[in-house]
């Protein structure tokens, strides 16, 4: 069909007739913001937020909603449409509470995440708090000491027992990682050859510093004093933030590579113009404010009389003045503060304060007051400094008394004098600390300073008057907090990186929510624990010298307060597309005022619901009914009255929920989110992975999410992406504290940790005593289906190769279904294929089982595929489904024979297929004959029209595809379903054939590579020569030409005693078997997490889950998809790690290969597998190279479907109970929690 | 014995509301009792809903006198005078106003409402009932039914005013065998009752309009959405359906041809959305009333996600006329654009509040003043509101305004299905676009944002400035808030939300601006912005403290009393209490 052409925004383009403007916008890369659609289902048009306009249309139209036509001129970023747009999101910002950011972020000048780190502190993960505060300061140390803490006076713990002590606990953090050995270094970025100067080495032109040093760019530092830190040096004493801290932080920027060149002063020794020559691509100045500010009273100018700011630089520089024995310090700042208790320090013996105004209008920090008090300072309040008198120096100050009158525009009440009452102090000192100035004398000439004589910038990019120069910090906003400097300096950093760039302008968003109203009173359910107290040295001790007055809380101090956290901001404040488009549409929250709702947050063992924030898009509620068809959730109630609840209002984890999480997935807000398995969720940016999934067949790709060395969140790798509640939630046994860390031996009885070391020396004397007395037949090895290709490629080897055995099998595999009729025992077609297929036979493949594969085969009954279940439980799929026969337990094999008879009967099978393609179909003719449809389908629950309408379907049908879950289904049934297929002639070609669901995420890769006593990996037999021969030439050792013993051999050889070791690989056997396996000499186990199998082993070594494995699964589509490590494994020893130990250790000569390496040797060696190197650049492959079987392929070597008569009487369908230690620990959690799935 | 005088009773919702049965049943017993040679029948609602009880005796000469207000009490008189003493009661007796009401209406829709039995199927057949389906069953093809239709120039009844011809065409060429024909009995505006009536006075109507439809688009299928809040209408179509198929007028092989078709009922629960035909359509199949997007138009993809016609109440019951009568003839009245006649329910201060059908074209004038007999008290018309609580309200200056669909668009008000609620002097615009809005809130059915938040944020300013708490910003938020909410929500019901606050901001503004800088309500409506204060006038006689609830009137006894504002409530008690005209309310 030809394509439109569409103008959009004044571009032209070409897109399909039949599509929406917002998919054909999408199609060709216009972004249109929308907040109701997904690609999962039908556009909903809830949102109105995809309003675009188009030319000829009196008003604008929805997007996602509206079918293009041939010539439409579109405008999707309109004035109008803004405008439109923002106010759709402040209508729904006007019923939507909660906050994005903590108040504790918000209230922090640099935004730090408080809330992050805290929350990570609470969970013990101190290095990565450590690492999060690092992303917004680079001296958590110094600030941890000195600042003021906003977020502290913000934090709704305030409003109980007191703040949550989030500056106790950021010192804390930078203190541990001050005591580590291996500090916590950040990344850096590729080096980009660009150059920065920066000017001044206090707290903005450090941060600055360091995160453009993590950026890549070589950054230099001027500073004009001796030594670094700026007014964190040289203006705090060292009794509040020892020199040592800050000089470690300092050296910290130093190793990142940051060059700093002290005793250069800017104006005196260089000019910003030097710099420029000098070739640096941007400068910063940061040159602070230090010069202490006169308090314009006659006799200031006599000796004795000093600035704050001077006389606590002083001391550093070493050059200290006598100060006497009284000290007056004029101010009621930190600085005086500072200065009033250093003098105290310095020996005198009456030092105080002169301030005009009371203590509650004094700037200092209150424990600054507090701690002046305790050592004794005076106070004098209410009283001005009104002249200085003296004979040469000064020797008294005498001061007019005040009240204090109307607040001035600061708040604070003006003091105003009282006629004719002074005071007069008799001192030796007098330190003025009213205030600071910067330094401009040396260079005003080249930058432009204001009218308050700081210098001139830009708001919002920092910009002096000069390109390319830019300036912050004190030097830019007057003496300030420390934090408002290092807030500066991160922001400076990002304008300067964007215009050393030339990128344009872009800062980061700043939209956020609040939510109102919350007083003590709304805090009534929360349990009362009491703030952490600071130890601190006491007054006396303190005043003996400058050692640290605040002595730091411990760890355990730190863990419980940060419990205390309340969890204001929203875990999906960094997804969250309300606060993105409200951020791009500057919607303003509060804009649209009214009536909001209030909710209670609902919890399910998995998901948090917070209807607060929900916007009732509806998509939950339709992905839910749509997609999974659980219709958990519904819109309940009218008009403003609306909200999405779960059916019948009961809990979640009480409806048919099935715990997919698909309605986190596709929430844009923070209404759903995973209830994430740590004690102190926040948001957090989470390292991420692409792998794929470690439960069922159906092999779903997801993408783990971790932080240190935790998975906290397992997602879809694609945003259009489904998974089911294993994939989703079941990785708690990653995290385990039982994970098995550790190699162990039995000694007397017992299993004790040993090295790796120990335990290879252990195994290998054993196995080898074994061998030489009962010979190489007497060793086994038993492997799971939970490893990659490559580990079961690799344990197969270990056993045919080093161990010189193939008794090689797996508990988990029952004998394959399919092999003896197709050569194979894999689907011939894949899940791609499901929805182009007219027709679908689905048995033994329920939600419940496989619930991706459940919303595989709805979407394709939706898209119109004529969808027959069969099954023996009912579920989620059948009511939506176009036939759905609930058979009775154990008719499988009745019912499918019955189907096969219906066709031979009545003539329907393709004889030209059969007389081409197959052997044994007169056998099959002869035997349908005998049999009677109705005795076949005795008491199954199924009609004889049932299976007539089912068999007339498969032969009408174009593309006729069979699914058979071989979980339930036994090997008969699946082989009577692969022979309907093969006698109607649908085999062996795109859309048609049988999909064979297999039970866990590596079954298939288990048989295919070789996991079997008469298999050599890709099938090739053990007794077949050539095969063998090309193993030994690869492998470079003689090979065992015996067939090894099945399963069940093995285990009658362990009974019977001619079986005497055995390497267990993650099986979790039942107790038939675990009685006969405690037989062995020797059992060796190598397990994720004990079992009642590695209770009684005599060697135990630790598996690496899949979350900590590079490899491949081959789906039950015959997809091989490609694993990476999210985490290292938990042990420090990956499964191959292990298996090469166990070879060395068993003396096979080798080489460690990398895994590209051994792909190229499986590759060599397995012909499914040839193109398996490809991983290494791509997610997944085909099996065989190729996504259905050819018919060619399936024949046998004789050209031929190897066709067999049914055998009804076998078991048919039933529940399997095998579960392995991942599994098994995944379902007791579940029913710890209630959930029945 | 041939019965030479019938008395018909009229028993439909308003008859009965004003007291029918007893009178019906009043009659009865004296009949009965006395073994009068009187045939009592019960009939539908004739539209002098202000007349009710409404009782027509006919005589066998073929006169008829219509009595109104003949309660309980007035039957033994009726039954002396004129039943036995053949003596016309002239102090009951409304027939110069009955001829005054109807001699500018042209009947087509209501034709037999107030004059046949509804439940008598005999009734219906012997006012050429039946006739326009024999005639399309024997002599016309589905084609030509719809090109009849089409000739008509007949627009949905319900409020969009979607051509007819045109949807049955669309449903009719839509692929697939199965069809349905779906009735929109769902009535939802405020103060509209043309459908009910119909459903009550003429079932047959719609019925017949229904299988000639069914015939057409090739449906066999129909449904009749119906409100649960209409009992009677529920009875009365029950019946019709059940006596058509007796009289195989529904059912297999209808009138010995090939076309079948059922009738079923399905009772709406109330839900003003589910009047838009794709919330009602989610309905019938038992889903959440919630409209969904056009296309795929219920032509395309309806009930069951089959082809699907829905039409009103009113547009079936026009059918089988302009089968029987012909589409030119029906052209004949009306506009070159809107053809053909349209009921209207008049309510509110009018003095004849009732069922009206005019010729579309009438102006609102002719309509409100010559037929509806004007303004109640004798007081000053202020406005119109047209078409519900989506529509628009006129002013006085727009009296002589045509009624057409075109037109009304134009001025900002709409057809809508035919609610026309006069409003004189004593309400408040505020007030009333507040009382609309509050109730299209209520009816949001929540998913679009636009509709479901932005009604409730109007409301909310609304009410803020009848309280007098607004602000000049306010009030350009609210009218921003209108354009958003009728661009962006998806169904009629969000998009015509704001249009009673639109009309009133374009043609009373100033009643607004009042509210929110001088804090006055010139109608006296809005409580908060009233004082109550006692003048001169005052002899002090107490009426007015007796009656205060909050006590908050004092006052010695003859002399002028007070009234404390801190304590008024504003309720108004004390006006009516004072015989003086001493209270002032400012």
């Amino acid at each position: 069909m030809e394509k439109f052409k569409l103008n959009i925004n004044g571009r032209e383009l070409a897109a399909n007739p039949g599509q929406t403007i917002l998919e054909a916008a999408r199609e060709n890369d216009v972004y249109i913001p929308t907040l109701c659609y997904s690609e999962h289902f039908e556009p909903y048009a809830s949102c109105g937020i995809c309003l675009v306009e188009i030319e000829g249309f009196p008003r604008p139209l929805r997007a996602c909603a509206t079918a293009i036509s041939n010539g439409m001129i579109i405008k999707t970023e309109s004035e109008k449409i803004k405008k439109a747009r923002k106010l759709a999101l402040e209508l729904i910002l006007s019923d939507h509470r909660g906050d994005c950011r903590g108040p504790c972020v918000m209230a922090c000048p640099a935004n730090c995440d408080a809330q992050g780190y805290v929350a990570l502190a609470a969970n013990g993960m101190f290095r990565e708090a450590l690492k999060l505060v690092k992303e917004f300061m680079p001296i958590p140390g110094s600030i941890g000491r000195v600042c003021p803490a906003p977020c502290e006076k913000d934090c709704r713990r305030g409003l109980l027992e007191g703040a949550v002590s989030i500056r106790y606990i950021k010192r804390l953090l930078a203190d541990i990682d001050m005591e580590s050995k291996e500090p916590y270094m950040p990344e850096i970025a590729p080096d980009t050859h660009k150059k920065i100067a920066i000017v001044g080495s206090g707290p903005a032109g450090l941060t600055a510093a360091f995160f453009l040093r993590r950026l890549g760019h070589s950054v230099t530092i001027y500073e004009a004093l001796p030594q670094t830190g700026g007014m964190l040096r040289y203006g705090i004493p060292e009794y509040r933030l020892p020199k040592r801290v800050l000089d470690w932080e300092i050296s910290l920027i130093e190793r990142l590579g940051v060059e700093i060149k002290t005793n250069l002063r800017l104006g005196e020794d260089f000019t910003i113009n030097y710099l420029k020559k000098a070739g640096y691509d941007a400068i910063y100045v940061a040159v602070g404010a230090q010069n202490s500010k006169k308090m314009g009273v006659p006799g200031e100018d006599l000796p004795g009389v000093i600035g704050g700011a001077d006389f606590l630089r002083s001391m550093f520089l070493n050059n200290a003045t006598s100060i006497g024995k009284r000290v007056a310090v004029v101010g009621g700042g930190n600085v005086a503060m500072d200065a009033v208790r250093t003098s105290k320090r310095l020996g005198a013996e009456t030092a105080m304060i002169i301030y005009r105004r009371s203590f509650e209008e004094m700037p200092a920090q209150a424990i600054e007051v507090h701690e002046a008090k305790e050592e004794g300072i005076e106070f004098h309040l209410l009283t001005a400094p009104v002249r200085i008198e003296g004979n040469g120096k000064a020797e008294r100050i005498v001061c007019q008394k005040m009240e204090l009158g109307k607040p001035d525009a600061s708040g604070r009440r003006r003091p105003q004098a009282v006629p004719d009452a002074f005071v007069e102090f008799e001192v030796d000192t007098i330190i003025a600390a009213i205030g600071q100035d910067v330094e401009f004398q040396n260079i005003k000439e080249e930058i432009e300073f204001n009218k308050y004589n700081t210098i001139s910038i830009d708001k919002r990019t920092f910009a002096t008057s000069l390109p390319g120069v830019f300036a912050g910090g004190d030097a830019v906003t007057g003496p300030d907090d420390a934090i408002v400097a290092v807030a500066a300096g991160k922001r400076a950093a990002i304008v300067i990186d964007q215009y050393i760039n030339s990128k344009s302008l872009e800062l980061p968003g700043n939209f956020n929510s609040k939510t109102e109203g919350i007083t003590a009173s709304t805090l009534t359910e929360i349990p009362s624990h009491p703030k952490a107290s600071m130890p601190v040295l006491e007054p006396d001790i303190r005043l003996q010298g400058f050692i640290e007055v605040e002595l730091g809380i411990t760890p355990e101090q730190a863990l419980k307060d940060a419990s205390r956290c309340l969890e204001c901001g929203c875990l999906d404040a960094f997804e969250c597309k309300l606060r993105e488009f409200s951020d791009v549409y500057c919607a303003k929250p509060d804009r649209i005022k009214g009536s909001m709702h209030e909710y209670k947050k609902a919890m399910h063992p998995f998901i948090v619901r917070e209807q607060d924030k929900c916007i009732l898009c509806g998509l939950c509620v339709k992905i839910c009914a749509n997609v999974v068809g659980a219709e958990a959730l519904g819109l309940v109630n009218r008009g403003f009255e609306t909200y999405v609840g779960p059916s019948l209002d009961r809990p979640l984890a009480e409806t048919t929920c099935i715990s997919c999480g698909q309605c986190v997935s596709i929430c844009p807000t923070g209404a759903l989110n995973e209830n994430l398995p740590v004690d102190k969720p926040a948001a957090w940016e989470l390292d991420k992975v692409s792998s794929t999934c470690g439960f069922c067949g159906v092999g779903c790709r997801i993408k783990i999410e971790t932080t240190g060395n935790k998975v906290l969140r397992v997602v879809p790798e694609s945003p259009t992406g489904l998974l089911c509640h294993r994939g989703r939630f079941g990785f708690s046994h990653i995290n385990d504290v039982e994970r098995i860390a550790s190699p162990m031996i039995r000694t007397n009885g017992i299993l004790k940790n040993v090295d790796l070391k120990d335990a290879m020396n252990f195994l290998a004397s054993k196995t080898k005593t074994i061998a030489a007395i009962n010979g190489s037949n007497s060793v086994a090895v038993l492997a799971g289906p939970s490893y990659t290709n490559e580990e079961l490629y690799m344990i197969q080897k270990f056993a045919r190769a080093v161990l010189g055995t193939n008794n090689i099998a797996s508990l988990s595999e029952h004998d394959a279904p399919v092999s003896d009729i197709t050569g194979f025992n894999i689907s011939t077609n894949s899940y791609d294929e499901i929805e182009a297929s007219d027709m679908i036979l689905a048995a033994g493949v329920d939600i419940k089982d496989y619930p991706v594969m459940a919303m595989k085969l709805r979407k394709a009954s939706t898209l119109g595929t004529k969808l027959y279940l069969v099954d023996n439980r009912d579920s989620l799929l059948s009511k939506d489904c176009h036939r759905f026969l609930n058979i009775a337990e154990n008719s499988s094999n009745g019912v499918f024979a019955a189907i096969l008879v219906n066709i031979i009967k009545n003539k329907n099978a393709n004889k030209l297929f059969v007389d081409k393609y197959t052997d044994g179909y007169n056998e099959l003719e002869l035997w349908a004959s005998s049999q009677d449809i109705g005795s076949l389908i005795e008491n199954s629950n199924v009609s004889e029209k049932d299976i007539a309408d089912i068999a007339e379907s498969l032969i009408k049908a174009k593309n006729p595809l069979i699914i058979a879950g071989t979980k339930r289904l036994c090997a008969e049934s699946a082989k009577i379903l692969t022979t309907i297929s093969a006698i109607i002639g649908k085999i062996g070609l795109p859309r048609r054939g049988i999909i064979l669901m297999r039970e866990r995420c590596n079954s298939q890769g288990l048989s295919d590579m070789g996991i079997s006593s008469v298999n050599l990996p890709g099938y090739q037999k053990v007794g077949d020569s050539d095969s063998l021969k090309k193993f030994e030439a690869e492998w470079n050792v003689h090979l065992n030409p015996k067939t090894g013993l099945s399963y069940e051999e093995i285990i009658e050889g362990l009974n019977a005693g001619s079986i005497k070791a055995v390497f267990v690989f993650g099986e979790n056997p039942d107790s038939k078997t675990l009685a006969a396996l405690r037989k062995a000499e020797l059992l060796a186990v190598h397990e994720k997490l004990p079992t009642e199998l590695s209770q009684v082993a005599d060697c135990v070594l630790p598996a690496a889950s899949f979350s900590e494995s590079e490899g491949s699964y081959t789906n039950s589509g015959r997809k091989i998809q490609k694993l990476l490590p999210a985490l290292p494994p938990k042990s420090g020893y990956s499964n191959l790690d292990m298996l090469y130990s166990l070879m060395d250790a068993l003396n096979f000569s080798h080489k460690r290969a990398s895994i590209a390496q051994l792909r190229q040797e499986i590759a060599r060696l397995t012909p499914q597998y040839k193109r398996i190197s490809e991983l290494e650049t791509k997610d997944f492959i085909y099996w065989n190279d190729s996504p259905h079987s050819d018919i060619e392929q399936i024949v046998n070597e004789k050209g031929r479907i190897k066709l067999s008569v049914p055998d009804i009487t076998q078991s048919a369908m039933c529940e399997r109970t095998y579960k392995d230690s991942m599994l098994k620990r995944y379902y007791d959690e579940l029913n710890d929690k209630g959930l029945n799935l | 014995m041939e019965k030479k005088i019938t008395v018909r009773v009229g028993l439909s919702t308003c008859g009965i509301a004003a007291g029918g049965n007893k009178t019906y049943e009043k009659f009865n017993e004296i009949i009965s009792k006395l073994d009068l040679n009187v045939s009592l029948e019960k009939t539908g609602c004739i539209g002098l809903c202000y007349h009710e009880p409404m009782v027509d005796i006919l005589t066998d000469d073929g006169n008829v006198f219509s009595y109104g207000a003949v309660t309980e009490d007035n039957v033994a008189l009726l039954v002396d005078e004129h039943l036995i003493g053949g003596r016309v009661v002239n102090s009951l007796l409304i027939n110069e106003d009955k001829d005054k009401v109807t001699a500018k209406q042209v009947r087509i829709s209501l034709r037999n409402c107030g004059l046949i039995n509804p439940d008598s199927i005999e009734d219906y057949v012997s006012n050429d009932g039946y006739k326009a389906l024999n005639k399309v069953l024997s002599t016309m093809t589905p084609d030509e039914v719809i090109d009849e239709i089409t000739a008509s120039g007949l627009k949905g009844r319900g409020g969009a005013g979607f051509p007819t011809g045109f949807k049955w065409r669309a449903t009719r060429q839509s692929p697939g065998n199965q069809k349905y024909v779906v009735c929109n009995a769902d009535e939802g505006d405020p103060g509209a009752f043309m459908d009910r009536s119909i459903a009550e006075g003429d079932p047959h109507s719609v019925v017949e309009g229904m299988l000639i439809a069914g015939y057409a688009i090739g449906a066999n299928e129909g449904h009749i959405y119906i409100r649960a809040e209409y009992p009677l209408a529920i009875l009365r179509i029950q019946k019709a359906i059940e006596d058509a198929k007796k009289s195989k007028f529904l059912g297999e092989n209808i009138l010995g041809s090939n076309f079948s078709f059922n009738l079923k009922i399905k009772k709406g629960a109330g839900a003003f959305v589910c009047g838009e035909e794709t919330a009602l359509i989610a309905s019938l199949e038992g889903k959440r009333g919630m409209p969904t997007l056009k296309p795929p138009f219920p032509a395309q993809k309806g009930l069951w996600q089959k082809p699907t016609s829905i039409n009103n109440v009113e547009t079936f019951s026009n059918i089988p006329w302009i089968i029987s009568e012909g589409a030119k003839r029906y052209a004949s009245f009306g506009t070159a654009k809107s053809s053909g006649t349209k009921v209207f329910a008049l309510a509110g201060k009018i003095n004849k509040g009732g069922l009206v059908e005019v010729p579309i074209g009438m102006s609102l004038r002719e309509i409100i003043f010559d037929i509806g007999g004007g303004i109640q008290g004798g007081k000053q018309f202020k406005g119109v509101q047209l078409g519900g609580p989506s529509g628009g309200c006129l002013p006085e200056n727009l009296l002589d305004t045509p009624v057409d669909y075109d037109t009304l668009i134009q001025k900002g008000a709409m057809m809508g299905s035919g609610g026309m609620i006069v409003m004189d002097e004593t309400t408040c615009m505020v007030d009333m676009a507040r009382f609309f809005l509050n109730f299209t809130k209520d009816e949001s059915c929540g998913k679009c944002i636009h509709c479901r938040l932005g009604t409730k944020r109007m409301l909310e300013i609304l009410v803020l400035i009848t309280e007098g708490k607004a602000t000049a910003e306010d009030l350009s938020l609210l009218e921003e808030l209108a354009v958003n909410v009728k661009e962006g929500s998806l169904c009629g019901l969000g998009q015509t939300a704001p249009n009673p606050v639109i009309t009133t901001l374009r043609y009373f503004r100033h009643e607004y601006e009042e509210h929110i800088s001088d804090k006055k309500c010139r109608s006296k409506v809005c409580k908060a912005l009233l004082t109550y204060t006692i003048n001169e006038k005052c002899i002090g006689c107490g009426a007015c403290v007796r009656r205060c609830p909050v006590n908050a009137i004092n006052g010695e006894r003859r002399k002028l009393h007070t009234i404390v504002s801190e304590l008024c409530i504003k309720c108004g008690n004390c006006v009516d209490a004072c015989k003086f005209d001493a209270i002032l309310v400012e």
